[in-house]
């Protein structure tokens, strides 16, 4: 952009500038050409309009999470965040491993604990606990 | 058990555990059904008329001893089907493994395992030596009974089934009050 505005500016120069030659005019097309050229080249590799973006980011994320350790959970939401060409509803959800957190940890199992078992007697003032196994055949 | 907690009514907590034995072909349904009563606070009816025709165990059984009880029998037949039964059931079972419940019926009096039939007599000399041995323990340490039951238990327990070892923390540093019930020593490193 900077470029192609100091080529306009050059040609506009030239039109006022009764000394122009040939050589002003060939360094002006010049100018005007690499202006073009290197305009292309940012546009085609802008993250806002490269479709190829979208691609490159979701793979980062399999992989990503596919090495499952906690710290990589955040990662892969962030990416799929930061590409705005899909919409939220269609793009593609980040393939999460399920993480083991607290609440799904596994119930710790005591093997006198009267919690949520049928219980005759008070548990608040009997210093005897009898659990009973057994089947009803 | 009844008999048992009638006769320390004050002392004695029972809880029961499913553990229905595979060669026993209708014991998973009766421990259905009944878990399902317990969700309606009727488990020890339930318990009792189930033991009452332990002979003749069956679907219709089940259903007419529902409604004996006047449950509700759609809630009835929701919760005995339900996983919630499946997973209690199966956590029991877990638990009487753990603890080498090897047959039925099997009783952990204060974590003290005693297994089959016992007479009355044996289960009430049991009993009586555990809440002496609680109430010893709440006088001399100035405890709460839950606290002194799960001290005593935990004992118990460990000497059936643990080699306890001392091991000394010396100087190491340390997170949670002194008295605490547990007490988990951490060997790590930091990589």
């Amino acid at each position: 952009m900077v470029a192609l505005i100091e080529g306009m500016r050059i040609a506009w120069a030239i039109l006022e500038d009764e000394s122009v030659n040939t050589r002003d005019v060939l360094m002006t097309a010049g100018v005007l050409i690499t202006g073009i050229f290197v305009g292309y080249l940012l546009g085609r590799n802008s993250i806002l309009t490269a479709p190829q973006a979208t691609p490159d980011s979701t793979s980062a994320t399999t992989v990503s999470t596919a090495t499952a350790v906690p710290t990589s959970v955040v990662a892969p939401v962030a990416a799929v965040a930061d590409t705005p060409t899909p919409s939220p509803a269609t793009a593609p959800s980040p393939k999460a491993q399920p993480v083991p957190s607290r609440a799904q940890a596994r119930k710790v199992i005591s093997p006198y604990s009267l919690a949520d078992i049928p219980l005759m007697g008070d548990p608040s003032t009997a210093k005897v606990a009898i659990t009973v196994f057994s089947d009803f055949q | 058990m009844k008999q048992v907690h009638d006769a320390f009514p004050k002392d004695v907590v029972i809880g029961f555990r499913h553990f229905p034995l595979g060669f026993h072909d209708q014991a998973g349904p009766a421990a259905e059904a009944a878990y399902a009563a317990h969700q309606q606070g009727k488990f020890w009816e339930y318990h009792d008329l189930l033991f009452k025709q332990q002979k003749d165990l069956s679907e219709d059984i089940y259903v007419s001893i529902a409604k004996e009880l006047q449950l509700n029998l759609d809630q009835f037949n929701r919760d005995r089907n339900g996983q919630a039964a499946t997973d209690q059931i199966k956590l029991d079972i877990e638990i009487a493994q753990l603890v080498e419940a090897n047959g039925t019926p099997a009783f952990l009096i204060n974590g003290q395992l005693q297994f089959g039939a016992l007479p009355f007599d044996t289960i009430k000399t049991a009993v009586a030596t555990q809440i002496e041995v609680v109430g010893s323990r709440m006088a001399e340490n100035d405890e709460p009974v839950h606290h002194a039951r799960a001290h005593v238990t935990g004992e118990n327990f460990s000497r059936g089934k643990l080699e306890v070892s001392h091991v000394p923390l010396g100087d190491a540093p340390v997170r949670g009050p002194d008295d605490a019930l547990i007490t988990a020593v951490i060997f790590s490193d930091f990589q």
